[in-house]
C-alpha cells in the first residue's frame, strides 16, 4: 500500500486517488500527472522521484487581474505584435525536473512559444502569444501545474541591475596577462642558475623584455582601474584606505620596471605587478559572491499584491496598486491584504495583524471603524473606502524612518583600519632609509625607495579579509544562514546585546504543530468547524482555524463560548462542538502535558487535535550558552506568555511586550545611544523597522520561498540552535583575519630588509610576493576549514 | 632558436583569440547561470523524438 503520492511524495493523508495504478493525494496532483502524461512528458519523473509540487487549491480567478490591459503592461517585460514576453517568479523551482517541466510548457499549450528557466535566481521568462492565451490563462496554467507565480508589488520595479560584467573582464585580462609574462620572463632565470650564459637568449633578452612590457599594459590600465578610482576617491575624501599604497606599488613597479628595461639595469618587476593585480581581483571576486536566489532587501512591496478590486458603481475592476487613491472604494476578500489606510464600509470584518504588528488575535471592525493597511482580512469579502495614499499609510511611513537610510555594508572595516597605519609606516620607513642611504651611498637611494615601495605592496593584507571571511560566508551558507556580505561577519563579531522577536522566532510557525487523531471529518463539517472557530480570540482556536486549509463562508447560529472550556454553535443544522476533554464528554487517556482540543458533531466526537508545545525546540539550551550577552525580547504580542519566559531566559533578560514596529526601533535606538552594539533576530514585517536599526539584522524563516524583510542575514528556523555556534565562529574568524594580517606582515619584513639594504632583484620580488599572497590564501582556506570542525 | 620568437607570437595570438571568444560568451550572457544549461541537456529534440518514434 503505497503512502506516498506518486506525484509530490507527500503522505496521503485525506483524500486517495487512485488513478492509472498510481495513488495520488489531491485531485491537483493527479490532474498533473494527468497533463503530463497527455504530452507524452513522464520523463517529469525519470529525472526525480515525486519531484511534483501539490498544486495550490486556491480560487480558479486570482489571476484575473493580469488580463487588465493596464496591469498586463506592468507585468510583461515586453509585448509586441501578439508575442508577449513575461518573466515569473515561481519561488517553489527546486530540482532539475521543475526545470525540465517548466521548460516543456510549449507541449503542453501550442500558444506558448518558448520558455527559459534561471534556476538560481527561480525564475521563468515566457515568450508566447498573448492573443491565443491571456497572461491570466496562462498564470492559472503554472499554478495548476504546481508553479504558482508570485506576484508582488515588487514584480513591477524591474530595474534589472545589471551585474557588473567589468569585475570579470578585468579579473581574466590581469589572469590572461599573468599567465603569459611569468613565462617570458623564463629566459631571465636561464641567467641565474647556470654560470654558463645561454648567448641567444642574452642577445634577445630585450625583446622578452619589452614584450613582457606590451603584455603588462593591459594590466596597468584597465584591470587595475577600480583601485585607482577608490584611491582616489579616498584620498578626496582625506581618506587613506588600502587602495592608496596599493596604487602606489602599481605606479612605481611599472615606472620602474620601463625605466629598468631601457636601461638595462634589470628585467623589471612586470610579474610581479600582473600577478599582484590577478590575485587582489580574484579577491574581490571572491568578495562579490553573494547567494543569488536570495533578497535581503525586501520591503513591504515584495509582501502587497499588484492589483486591488475597485469598485466602479458597484462594478469589480481590478486596478493597479499604484493607482489607487483616496476616496476610491475597494473589495477585499478573504485573506486578501488590505493595500492602505480605510475605512470599513460595508460588512463587519475580522482583520489579522499579526505579520504587521506581531499581535496573534484577530481584530474585529464595525462598519465606520478604521483599518489599518498591513492587515490580512478573514471572513466574508468587505467593501473599503481607502482614506490615505498607500505611501502615507502608517505602515509605509515605518520605511521613511532614517534607519531604512543608512547603508551599513562598509567593507573590509578592519582592512582599512590597518591600511591607514601600514601607509604612514611605509612612508615613514622611506624618509629613514633615504637619510641613511644619503650618507652611505647617495646612488642607492632611488633603487631602495622604489624596492620599498614594491615589496611593501599590501597585497597579501588585501586578500586577508575577503579570503578568510569569504570562506566563513560559505560555511554559513552551508549551515543554512546567508548573511549578505563579508561586513555582516565582521560586525557580528562585536556584538553585545541580542534581542529576540516573539511570535515566529522562538516560538515556531503555526500550522505545522498540530496533529489530528480520529475519524476522517468530511468537508462539509471541516468548514462549519472552521465557521465556528472564527469567532473565537483563543490562541488555539486561530491556529486551528489556519490550519484548516478551505475557505468557509458559512454563518453560525447560536454561538456560545465558555472561557476555559470550548465553544458550540448551530452551522447549517449540524451542532458543533469544540473544546476540552470534559466540555466534549470524551474518556479517552491524553497526556497531561498536551494540549488537546476535541471535536464533536452532532453527538458524536469525531477526534482531537494535538497542539505540540510551540517554543522552538533547544530554545533553553541555546540561551544558556548565551551567558557572554545581552539578551531582550521584543514582542507585538501581550505579555500573557511573562511566566515562561521568564523561566528560561536568565536573569538579566529583559521582556517586554505589546510593542509596535516603531516601539522595537526605538528600543533598538536606544541600546545603541549606549554604545551597544546589537543583533537582532525577526522574522515578520513587524520587525522590519528594528532588523534595520540593528547593527545585525537576522531574519528568521521556515521556508526559504517566503517573505522576509530587509535584513543582513536569512537564518533557516531549523538552524535558530546554532546561533551560539555563529556568534562564537565570527569572534574567531576576526582572530584569523588577524592572524593572516600577521603572516603577510612577516613577508614584508623579510621583503623590507632585503629592499632597505639594497639587494631586492626583481627575482627576490617576484618569489617573495606571489609566495606571500598565496600563504595568506591558503592560511584562509584551510584555517575556516579547520575552525569550523574544532569550534563546538 | 629564433623559431622560438615566431612561436611565441603564434601562441599569444592564439591565447588572445581564446580569450576573445570567452568575452563573447560572457557579453552574451552565457556564465550568468550554470545549473540549468545541464537539464536543458537532458529535453529530447521534439524532432528526433519523432524520428525515432516512427
Amino acid at each position: 500500500m503505497a503512502d506516498q503520492c506518486y506525484h509530490c511524495g507527500q503522505q496521503i493523508e485525506e483524500e486517495r486517488i487512485l488513478f492509472d495504478e498510481k495513488a495520488f493525494c489531491c485531485q491537483g496532483c493527479k490532474t498533473v500527472y494527468e497533463i503530463l502524461n497527455i504530452n507524452d512528458l513522464k520523463d517529469f519523473y525519470e529525472l526525480n522521484r515525486n519531484a511534483g509540487v501539490r498544486p495550490d487549491k486556491k480560487n480558479t480567478h486570482q489571476f484575473d487581474f493580469l488580463n487588465t490591459q493596464e496591469i498586463f503592461d506592468q507585468v510583461v517585460d515586453f509585448s509586441d505584435d501578439g508575442v508577449t514576453v513575461v518573466t515569473f517568479f515561481v519561488p517553489v523551482i527546486h530540482c532539475t525536473s521543475c526545470v525540465w517541466l517548466l521548460e516543456s510548457l510549449e507541449t503542453i499549450n501550442p500558444a506558448i512559444l518558448s520558455s527559459h528557466v534561471n534556476f538560481t535566481q527561480k525564475s521563468v521568462q515566457i515568450n508566447f502569444r498573448n492573443e491565443e492565451l491571456k497572461l491570466g490563462e496562462l498564470a492559472k496554467l503554472m499554478t495548476d501545474l504546481g508553479y504558482k507565480p508570485s506576484i508582488s508589488l515588487n514584480s513591477i520595479n524591474k530595474k534589472q541591475a545589471k551585474t557588473d560584467r567589468s569585475l570579470v573582464a578585468k579579473l581574466v585580462v590581469a589572469g590572461f596577462c599573468f599567465g603569459n609574462i611569468m613565462l617570458l620572463s623564463f629566459p631571465e632565470y636561464v641567467e641565474v642558475f647556470g654560470t654558463m650564459k645561454e648567448s641567444w637568449l642574452e642577445e634577445n633578452k630585450e625583446w622578452f623584455r619589452w614584450t613582457m612590457f606590451f603584455l603588462s599594459l593591459p594590466v596597468f590600465l584597465y584591470s587595475a582601474t577600480d583601485y585607482y578610482k577608490s584611491a582616489y576617491q579616498g584620498l578626496k575624501n582625506g581618506i587613506v584606505n588600502l587602495d592608496v599604497p596599493i596604487v602606489l606599488g602599481i605606479f612605481v613597479i611599472f615606472f620602474k620596471s620601463t625605466y629598468d628595461i631601457t636601461f638595462d639595469i634589470s628585467p623589471g618587476y612586470f610579474d610581479s605587478l600582473a600577478m599582484l593585480l590577478f590575485l587582489m581581483l580574484t579577491g574581490k571576486w571572491f568578495q562579490q559572491q553573494t547567494v543569488q536566489a536570495l533578497a535581503f532587501d525586501r520591503d513591504y512591496k515584495s509582501f502587497y499584491p499588484i492589483a486591488v478590486a475597485k469598485l466602479v458603481n458597484g462594478i469589480e475592476q481590478p486596478i493597479l496598486l499604484s493607482e489607487l487613491k483616496k476616496g476610491d472604494r475597494i473589495l477585499i476578500r478573504n485573506e486578501e491584504l488590505i493595500p492602505a489606510d480605510a475605512i470599513l464600509m460595508k460588512g463587519d470584518a475580522l482583520v489579522d495583524n499579526s505579520f504587521v504588528t506581531g499581535e496573534s488575535r484577530l481584530i474585529s471592525k464595525k462598519t465606520g471603524d478604521k483599518i489599518f493597511a498591513g492587515g490580512r482580512l478573514s471572513g466574508a469579502a468587505v467593501e473599503l473606502e481607502i482614506i490615505a495614499d498607500i505611501n502615507q499609510s502608517y505602515l509605509t511611513q515605518l520605511w521613511n524612518n532614517d534607519a531604512f537610510k543608512k547603508d551599513n555594508s562598509e567593507l573590509n572595516i578592519l582592512t582599512n583600519y590597518v591600511a591607514k597605519y601600514f601607509t604612514y609606516i611605509i612612508l615613514a620607513l622611506c624618509v629613514i632609509s633615504s637619510l641613511y642611504w644619503y650618507f652611505v651611498n647617495p646612488a642607492m637611494i632611488m633603487k631602495v625607495v622604489t624596492s620599498i615601495l614594491i615589496i611593501a605592496c599590501p597585497c597579501a593584507l588585501g586578500l586577508s579579509s575577503p579570503f578568510t571571511l569569504g570562506n566563513i560566508m560559505r560555511i554559513f551558507g552551508n549551515k543554512d544562514f546567508y548573511i549578505k556580505n563579508t561586513s555582516t561577519i565582521e560586525r557580528m563579531a562585536e556584538v553585545t546585546d541580542v534581542v529576540f522577536d516573539k511570535t515566529g522566532t522562538i516560538t515556531e510557525s503555526e500550522s505545522d504543530q498540530i496533529l489530528y487523531e480520529g475519524e476522517f471529518i468530511s468537508e462539509k463539517h471541516l468548514k462549519a468547524i472552521k465557521a465556528l472557530i472564527r469567532n473565537s480570540n483563543h490562541p488555539l482556536s486561530r491556529s486551528l482555524y489556519h490550519k484548516i486549509d478551505l475557505d468557509s463562508d458559512l454563518i453560525v447560529n447560536d454561538y456560545q463560548q465558555i472561557p476555559g472550556k470550548g465553544q458550540q454553535g448551530f452551522v447549517d443544522g449540524d451542532l458543533i462542538l469544540v473544546g476540552s476533554k470534559s466540555y466534549v464528554g470524551a474518556e479517552d487517556e491524553v497526556d497531561f502535558n498536551l494540549t488537546v482540543v476535541y471535536v464533536k458533531v452532532n453527538d458524536k466526537i469525531l477526534g482531537r487535535y494535538i497542539f505540540k508545545n510551540k517554543y522552538r525546540q533547544g530554545l533553553d539550551e541555546m540561551l544558556s550558552q548565551l551567558t557572554n550577552y545581552n539578551l531582550h525580547v521584543l514582542s507585538g504580542d501581550n505579555d500573557s506568555e511573562r511566566t515562561y519566559l521568564e523561566k528560561i531566559f536568565p536573569e538579566n533578560a529583559i521582556l517586554n511586550f505589546n510593542q509596535s514596529p516603531k516601539d522595537k526601533l526605538d528600543y533598538i535606538k536606544n541600546l545603541q545611544n549606549s554604545k551597544r552594539k546589537v543583533m537582532m533576530m525577526g522574522d515578520g514585517l513587524n520587525d522590519a523597522g528594528a532588523l534595520k536599526q540593528s547593527d545585525i539584522g537576522v531574519s528568521i524563516t521556515e521556508s526559504m520561498n517566503s517573505f522576509s524583510p530587509s535584513c543582513d542575514g536569512i537564518l533557516d528556523a531549523k538552524e535558530f540552535e546554532r546561533t551560539p555556534w555563529f556568534l562564537k565562529m565570527s569572534k574567531y574568524a576576526i582572530r584569523l583575519v588577524i592572524m593572516a594580517f600577521i603572516i603577510s606582515f612577516l613577508y614584508n619584513v623579510v621583503g623590507l630588509s632585503f629592499a632597505v639594504t639594497g639587494y631586492l632583484e626583481p627575482v627576490v620580488a617576484a618569489i617573495l610576493m606571489p609566495l606571500s599572497s598565496i600563504s595568506v590564501i591558503i592560511f584562509a582556506t584551510f584555517g575556516t576549514r579547520i575552525l569550523a570542525k574544532l569550534v563546538k | 632558436m629564433g623559431i622560438i620568437i615566431l612561436t611565441i607570437v603564434m601562441s599569444l595570438c592564439l591565447g588572445a583569440l581564446f580569450l576573445g571568444l570567452f568575452f563573447f560568451g560572457y557579453k552574451k550572457g552565457q556564465f550568468d547561470e550554470d545549473e540549468s544549461p545541464a537539464v536543458r541537456m537532458l529535453k529530447e529534440d521534439k524532432k528526433v523524438k519523432d524520428k525515432i518514434d516512427t
